[in-house]
């Protein structure tokens, strides 16, 4: 322990208002400490360079998780552990709850904070990657007011932001959408836990088929600064994956980073490491693409052949999850629109009635009825409905996970051709 | 002789004070009038101490300074060659290297008061590698930069190399590995000229702290205590390192007449204590057409850091377990310890031994894959058969089968068809898998006549409730001494192991067993528990008071009548060599160890060539170990030896600048966190060791040897790269295999 | 000089005058001589530290004194675990010792957020904290052990 402690002082405001009337009052002189998952290793050190720290921690005008239709606002001092436990995040930001489950390890993820991740502005931060691909926004307040900019571009350089000494962040906005993005992130660290990354990735893709709508790429560790990728997300827009697509998104993201050799890794082991990782994210969304269970794409991405049949039924369920009902409407869903085209000439009656065998198959099995349904006309999916309606549910599994195969295996050829 | 205790899993002695956070470690303990210490250390490799200046900032008056100038006795720390000092004199001869000493009250005055002192320093040129200290322009120690060497020759070497068909040559290294225990180092000394000196502390070895501050006060060894507190893990970090921290910490309260506590932080204490040796190894090996090795020529070199420390028994053990369990008939194995300006390097659990096996394993395979046989079968052809001797001309007496030793091994880790299926299914695949094996031996207890020149005594005494009192300087360190010494004691006085207590390690208590190093606390030094329980027992019986025959009972009713009747019932054993252990220690040659234990170990392991990380996915750890004493306990050493030795491969690198350690925080320094290891499967064979308790032989180090090898030796098989360097971090995977 | 914290430790109520930016490790084992709680790092990594405010695992060598004015902090002196604790030790759980007060307050805080735990879980939950000797086998051993109906 390398810090002498009279030598600090740390004083609790009693509310948002008065912390930052201190701050206004003697700018830059007052360091908040949230939950001091950072700030307190370099005190420790001896390496803490502020003396002053206003601590925020009580502060639960900065706390807590709204939901609205439009979107997702975190406050400042939410932690880790209430980001990976919270349904709604990890089911439309699945990238930032995996963020946080990959930051410290349990005691850390009760401590840290989301705002303490950026205001710390260190590049290899896992978070902001996330943050970044889902067009978070910060909200900043001052005794002055408060104003809200976009996550992207806050950092202007190693470990500075463009936080005035008055503010602090107040919330973490993210934009929700019923768009059907595909969400990947990889973290390249030390060791399988309480690593700081070496490389991270986080990237979101829309695609039409297997070519993409919009995508958007953040890496970590990798220059001064967390950063978006816009030139290989211009390059890939509008591209279908394919190998050309691969080489020439790898060559292109080599062009944006600026890697470094330090204490963790080399320069050159960041970049090879950043072309291959962005060369699995694009073999992974291909596949993802042609079956919704992330493992399966996975184990595709990884050259394996056929690993549908050595998955577990979570796997399977998740691949099931990610298909329209039959019958219904997809939304955003051109292939899934495409497949059960041949429904187009149904009646009515038998839309009705599959709408209805989908209800009683769901409550029955807890997942949706999957049938290949690529030349099948509504009439005979509603009688294989039907007919599998009394299977038990061990056979059942088996027979919707050969179905998906099936359906896998469409498009797999579909987007080959 | 009953049988109760022994092999089954009675609770840990002490675990009880564990699980509850009662146990007392060194830091827990204070005293009235107590200060703290701290050390101002060097911050440069090599040079001469010009000036030291106190900056203001703190009142230098209120603290407690100490220099070499203020060191009573001789500024030396005994341990073999006496060329350390406990306080540079003058001159610097490694980073970290202590100057100043400082006590004070205020533990955070302290810190700051260090951060105030400058040691002006003029620099010389420091040499940092064994290449650099061969090559001899700078001298830096003596006056060829050697500490010691060693020459092991067996049949006539030179005259293989023309017959033989194949002649197999490479070098291998392997880096710097901190033992990273969970309590750092820390003592708390109380110690003036008219009462003496009480040292309480965090230690292996209490009797080599008294001998160490018994040179440096002018104390008869009677006025020394040593008192080992609870202790956090050791791995022989603690072995030697402590007598300095004691002889500090001694310094401060021999001056200001304070008891003074010294408790490293984990930044100081991983740059400026002991590391286990860097080391070189260039092997030349003649093989047969048949397979059969004809000759080895291993030059092994080791990097002792800047004073002597135990790299001459570092070197020695590595040098007698360089050829493995293999038969050589023909053998050079010359090797050396080289001082750099690093600080010193010293005891790490396999002492040599895993530096100089990894060599010798990855060079197996390697032999395997140039004449064109399997890693398997270049092991059947060569291993040591009983009747054969080893390197040292040492003949194999016991019945181990070393093939059916590997048959099992193989299978437990489904060897063959593994290797067969990732063969086929890596195919196109980024993630590869393969699967390789290590196989090696480790000798227990002291080499040669180093247990005869230690003459350990253990005492077990008696008291009048019948409770018996196992008395040694053995410590309890987490591998289990207290339970397994009252497990010895309790069946060899066929009483309940709950009767047994295990006397503190306290050297006004307990007389001097050795230390606890070298694989030697359940083989040598429970065997003298055994025998000085058997010898209270037979005290009882020749007396009269007790029968041959007893129960529990009746030994209490025994101990009473004999204690009231003669006023004390105390037993002491004094170590004897076990008959036919020849050993010459001016050839080198003979029986350098009463036993080994035998083992092979199996990795799995998955290489992700787009990250180069390697993930162990299954480990199988099937070991010979003379008998079991405590099934949980004995699992426990070797799980936690093979998570050292996955470290040691794959993720433990100290990162050096100048000298210095620079990665010296856990998070920049990266031990393996339980979400990295794999299933660790441990199997045992018993061939019982006739002098070891209850035919029990060493198994402390052992794990260390097997977990590298095997998992360079399956990263070739899964990807082809044949690496020769630990650790073996991503980054250079990537680079040999881009190269 | 700044305002005495308050805070209740193992159910006691304590009025602390410590500097605000004292460590609670600190806290914990020099004013109020609880030793149970370790330091093997100073740094957050090793999670030999650990004890629970309100309910919740920490890191108590980085949590200035200050932040838990008001708050429940439970160390191993004080913490409910006796099926765990008789885990590790028929397990061989602990070796040394040293990191096994913060491997139980982990234990304690997972199984109570998860009381029937999968292998990951448990990997996953105890990351934080650090053994040199066991390398955990024995530890998962002991949590498997703990989570067992009686």
């Amino acid at each position: 322990m390398r810090a002498y402690v009279p030598d600090y002082e740390l004083v609790a405001p009693p509310d948002l208002r008065s912390a930052l009337e201190t701050m206004a009052s003697e700018p830059g002189a007052w360091r908040p400490i949230a939950g001091g998952t950072d700030l307190m290793v370099l005190f420790e050190a001896g390496r803490l360079p502020f003396h002053k720290l206003l601590s925020i921690w009580k502060l639960d005008e900065l706390r807590g998780i709204d939901v609205t239709p439009e979107s997702i606002t975190v406050g400042a001092l939410t932690s880790y552990t209430q980001i990976l436990q919270h349904a709604i995040l990890q089911r439309e930001f699945p990238l930032l709850t995996k963020a946080a489950s990959w930051t410290g390890g349990v005691a850390t993820q009760n401590r840290g904070t989301l705002a303490g991740n950026i205001a710390n502005a260190s590049p290899a931060a896992d978070s902001p990657p996330a943050l970044l691909v889902y067009d978070a926004q910060l909200e900043l307040v001052s005794a002055a007011g408060s104003r809200t900019i976009p996550y992207n571009g806050f950092h202007t350089g190693y470990k500075r932001t463009q936080m005035r000494p008055d503010e602090l962040i107040a919330r973490i906005r993210l934009p929700r959408s019923n768009r059907n993005w595909h969400h990947f992130t990889r973290k390249v660290g030390t060791r399988k836990a309480q690593a700081i990354s070496k490389v991270c990735l986080a990237a979101v893709a829309e695609l039409d088929g297997i070519t993409f709508k919009e995508v958007r790429i953040a890496l970590g560790s990798v220059a001064p600064t967390v950063i978006r990728c816009p030139r290989t997300e211009a390059f890939l827009t509008g591209k279908s994956i394919n190998n050309e697509t691969i080489v020439g998104a790898k060559e292109t993201i080599v062009s944006e980073v600026q890697p470094i050799t330090d204490i963790r890794s080399t320069a050159d082991y960041r970049l090879r490491v950043t072309a291959n990782v962005v060369e699995q994210f694009l073999l992974w969304t291909k596949f993802h693409a042609c079956c919704g269970s992330s493992r399966w794409a996975d184990a595709m991405a990884d050259g394996a052949q056929d690993p549908w049949w050595n998955l577990e039924e979570k796997d399977w369920l998740e691949a099931f999850a990610s298909h329209p009902k039959i019958g219904e409407k997809p939304v955003n869903d051109a292939v899934a629109t495409q497949e059960q085209k041949s429904i187009g000439g149904a009646s009515p009656k038998i839309l009705a009635a599959l709408a209805e065998g989908n209800r009683i198959y769901f409550e029955k099995f807890g997942y949706i009825y999957i049938v290949c349904a690529t030349g099948k006309s509504g009439e005979e999916m509603l009688a294989t409905l039907r007919e599998r309606l009394f299977n038990d549910p061990g056979s059942e599994i088996r027979i919707a996970a050969e179905e998906q195969q099936k359906i896998t295996a469409l498009r797999l050829e579909k987007f080959s051709a | 002789m009953h049988n109760h205790a022994v092999g089954t899993p009675v609770p840990r002695k002490e675990g009880a004070e564990k699980v509850t956070g009662r146990a007392q470690y060194v830091d827990d303990l204070h005293m009235p009038n107590m200060i703290h210490g701290t050390t101002v250390r060097s911050q440069i490799a090599r040079g001469k101490i010009h000036n030291i200046t106190f900056a203001e900032g703190v009142p230098w008056d209120e603290f407690t300074i100490v220099t070499a100038a203020d060191t009573p006795g001789k500024n030396a720390v005994t341990l073999i060659l006496d060329d350390q000092p406990f306080l540079a004199n003058g001159i610097i001869n490694h980073p970290e290297e202590p100057v100043v000493l400082l006590a004070h009250p205020d533990k955070g005055l302290l810190e700051k008061a260090r951060t105030l002192l400058h040691i002006d320093i003029e620099p010389l040129t420091p040499i940092f590698s064994i290449e650099e200290s061969e090559r001899r322009e700078q001298i830096i120690w003596g006056d060829d930069n050697l500490f010691k060497n060693f020459l092991i020759e067996k049949g006539d070497l030179d005259s293989v190399w023309a017959q033989a068909a194949y002649i197999v040559e490479d070098e291998y290294r392997t880096g710097a590995q901190e033992q990273l225990y969970i309590e750092p180092q820390g003592m708390i000394a109380l110690a003036n000229p008219a009462e003496g000196i009480t040292i309480w502390g965090s230690m292996q070895c209490p009797y080599y702290i008294q001998k160490a501050l018994l040179s440096l006060f002018p104390l008869p060894p009677e006025k020394i205590r040593i008192i080992q507190m609870e202790t956090g893990g050791g791995f022989g970090g603690k072995e030697e390192y402590p007598s300095i921290l004691a002889g500090h910490a001694a310094l401060l309260s021999w001056k200001s007449g304070r008891p003074v506590k010294m408790i490293y932080d984990r930044a100081e204490d991983m740059s400026a204590t002991t590391k286990r040796h860097p080391s070189r190894s260039r092997l030349k090996t003649a093989v047969a057409k048949d397979g059969k090795l004809l000759g080895i020529d291993f030059q092994f070199d080791i990097d002792g850091g800047a004073y002597a420390t135990l790299s001459a028994v570092v070197l020695s053990r590595g040098t007698i377990h360089a050829c493995g369990p293999y038969y050589f008939p023909n053998v050079r194995v010359t090797s050396r310890a080289f001082a750099t300006n690093s600080p010193p390097h010293g005891a790490f659990r396999g002492f040599g031994a895993p530096q100089s096996i990894f060599a010798m394993e990855r060079h197996m395979d390697k032999i395997a894959g140039v004449i064109g046989i399997t890693p398997e079968e270049i092991r059947r052809r060569n291993f040591l058969k009983p009747g054969q001797t080893t390197s040292t001309g040492q003949t194999v007496r016991e019945n181990v089968d070393l093939n059916q030793i590997l048959d099992r091994a193989l299978a437990l880790s489904d060897y063959h068809r593994k290797r067969a299926e990732f063969a086929e299914k890596n195919k196109g695949r980024a993630t590869k898998k393969g699967i390789g094996f290590a196989s090696f031996m480790h000798g227990a207890g002291f080499t040669g006549s180093g247990e005869r020149y230690l003459q350990s005594v253990v005492a077990v005494e008696a008291t009048r409730e019948g409770r018996v009192r196992v008395l040694s300087s053995s410590t309890e360190i987490g591998q289990g001494t207290n339970t397994i010494f009252s497990q010895i004691a309790a069946d060899a006085l066929g009483i309940g192991y709950d009767q047994i207590d295990v006397g503190r390690p306290d050297t006004a208590e307990v007389p001097n067993s050795g230390p606890t190093v070298a694989s030697r606390t359940c083989m040598v030094v429970g065997k003298l528990v055994e025998s000085a329980a058997i010898g209270l027992k037979q005290t009882l019986v020749n007396s009269g008071i007790l029968k041959q025959e007893y129960t529990p009972k009746e030994f209490r009713q025994a101990c009473a009548a004999y204690i009231d009747k003669f006023g004390m019932l105390k037993s002491t054993t004094q170590y004897e060599a076990p008959p036919g252990i020849y050993w010459d220690d001016e050839k080198y040659q003979g029986d350098a160890y009463g036993a080994y234990a035998w083992a092979v170990y199996v990795a799995d392991v998955s290489v992700d060539t787009r990250t180069w990380e390697v993930q162990i996915d299954d480990f199988v750890a099937l070991q010979e170990v003379g008998r079991v004493i405590h099934p949980v306990l004995a699992k426990g050493q070797i799980e936690g030896g093979v998570a050292q030795g996955i470290g040691y491969a794959l993720y433990e690198g100290v990162t050096w600048k100048d000298g210095r350690m620079i990665n010296n925080q856990m998070t920049n320094y990266i031990m393996p966190t339980s979400a990295d290891i794999p299933p660790i499967r441990v199997f045992f064979e018993e061939i019982p060791y006739a002098y070891g308790p209850l035919g029990a032989k060493g198994i402390g180090e052992l794990p260390m040897d097997g977990p590298a090898p095997a998992i360079l030796n399956a990263i070739e098989n899964a990807t082809g790269a044949s690496v020769n360097e630990i650790p073996l971090l991503p980054e250079m995977l990537m680079e040999l295999v881009h190269a | 000089m700044p305002d005495a914290i308050t805070f209740t430790v193992n159910g006691t109520q304590r009025t602390i005058n410590d500097h605000p930016m004292s460590r609670l490790l600190d806290v914990l084992r020099e004013t109020l001589s609880l030793t149970g709680t370790k330091e093997g790092c100073g740094e957050g990594e090793c999670g030999a530290c650990s004890v629970l405010i309100d309910g919740e695992l920490v890191n108590s060598c980085l949590v200035p004194l200050l932040q838990v004015d008001g708050a429940h902090v439970t160390t191993i002196e004080g913490v409910s675990a006796y099926k765990i604790q008789k885990a590790f030790l028929d397990e061989g759980g602990a070796q040394c010792g040293i990191c096994t007060p913060g491997m139980i307050m982990a234990t304690v805080h997972l199984l109570k957020r998860n009381p029937n735990p999968d292998e990951q879980q448990i990997r996953d939950g105890l990351a934080g904290n650090l053994c040199r000797c066991t390398g955990y086998t024995r530890i998962f051993e002991a949590v498997r052990e703990a989570i067992k109906p009686r």
